[in-house]
């Protein structure tokens, strides 16, 4: 039994210096360099902006102010359309309340991404001339508020449809079905 | 040594301009990107909603017509292109399907473009937002121009026939 025991203290006592040794040459792993190369704060910054991408930017920036003049006038003379008596297509039928609501709703919708879209020309053209970087990020933060607002729009759009479906569903089921 | 942590480490010499990617312009990117994919395949779908609608669209618009063409006399001049309404469509849905086209295109190219460093992508990120923007402006000019011709027009014609009530 004495053997035994002593056997076991020395199983014991060699486990001890082996799981030691792993644990120093797991220490020897960690304090190994990664061989990938660290990321860089800023990964976009490897980019350039080329002449070719500065001239994309000033075209962008111009059809930006075409379509946001477009549109404004579009909303202009349809505005003028619907309020007035002698409209030919039938908004001369609703009280005035109503065609004025509806154009105020309609110059929210229209009118605010419109003017994302005309700061977004004027200010990345302006950092282009000016070599702003605050402008070029301020410029297509409004790019991204654009973009941003129609896709909320969207989402409204979708859901309302969507609703609009699931009121005909329970009406039509509480009424015996279609 | 903070210098060398500053963004301004990474411009390449070859760049001559002060302008560059700032970390807050490349999270502004991403973000676009993103809008601009979920805008783009809602754009596929509504085209492709379109294309179904226009086949079957023209019959059923051809008998409101008929039903209508004795209150609005301009319904008159449109009915016999309704029997070609899905190849009239064609054209302009073709139109719409490269503006969403090169919308994806743009959208998911910056997104690889800033993941990857790749400079020939996010120059041709820009160059198909261009596209887009090329497209979609000429678009609105012709529909601008179409709807001021037919309001003029519509004017014109009320003061030759005025619109007469069913109820009169």
């Amino acid at each position: 039994m004495e053997v035994d025991a002593n056997v076991g203290i020395a199983l014991t006592f060699a486990r001890s210096i082996f799981t030691k040794k792993i644990f120093e040459s797991m220490e020897d792993l960690e304090q190994i360099p990664d061989a990938t190369p660290p990321e860089p704060e800023n990964p976009a910054a490897l980019l350039r902006i080329t002449p070719e991408i500065r001239a994309y930017w000033i075209e962008i920036a111009n059809w930006a102010l075409v379509f946001a003049g477009l549109t404004t006038l579009y909303f202009i003379v349809s505005s003028i359309n619907s309020l007035s008596n002698t409209s030919n297509f039938g908004e001369a039928d609703l009280p005035k309340s109503v065609a004025f609501g509806a154009v105020i709703i309609g110059g929210v919708i229209t009118l605010i991404p419109v003017w994302f879209l005309f700061k977004f020309a004027t200010l990345t053209k302006d950092a282009l001339r000016t070599e702003s970087n605050q402008k070029l990020e301020e410029g297509f933060g409004f790019l991204k508020y654009h973009y941003v607002f129609y896709g909320i729009l969207a989402i409204l759009y979708f859901g309302l449809i969507v609703l609009a479906f699931v009121m005909l569903l329970v009406v039509s089921s509480s009424r015996g079905g279609f | 040594m903070a210098i060398l942590d500053d963004d301004y480490t990474y411009i390449s010499p070859e760049d001559q301009s002060g302008l560059h990617p700032t970390p807050r312009v490349n999270a502004t990117w991403i973000s676009t990107g993103k809008w601009a994919v979920f805008l783009s395949v809602l754009g596929f779908i509504i085209v492709g909603f379109i294309a179904l609608l226009s086949v079957a669209a023209g019959t059923v618009i051809k008998t409101f017509t008929s039903l209508l063409s004795a209150q609005y006399p301009l319904l008159e001049v449109i009915k016999p292109l309704l029997d070609y309404l899905a190849l009239l469509m064609l054209p302009i849905l073709t139109v719409f399907f490269f503006i969403y086209y090169y919308h994806i295109r743009f959208a998911s190219g910056i997104q690889k473009a800033l993941r990857y460093n790749d400079q020939a992508l996010f120059a041709a990120s820009w160059r198909n937002l261009r596209n887009y923007f090329r497209i979609y402006g000429i678009v609105m000019i012709i529909f601008v121009v179409l709807y001021l011709v037919v309001m003029i027009l519509a004017l014109g014609m009320e003061g030759v026939a005025q619109p007469v009530s069913p109820l009169d």
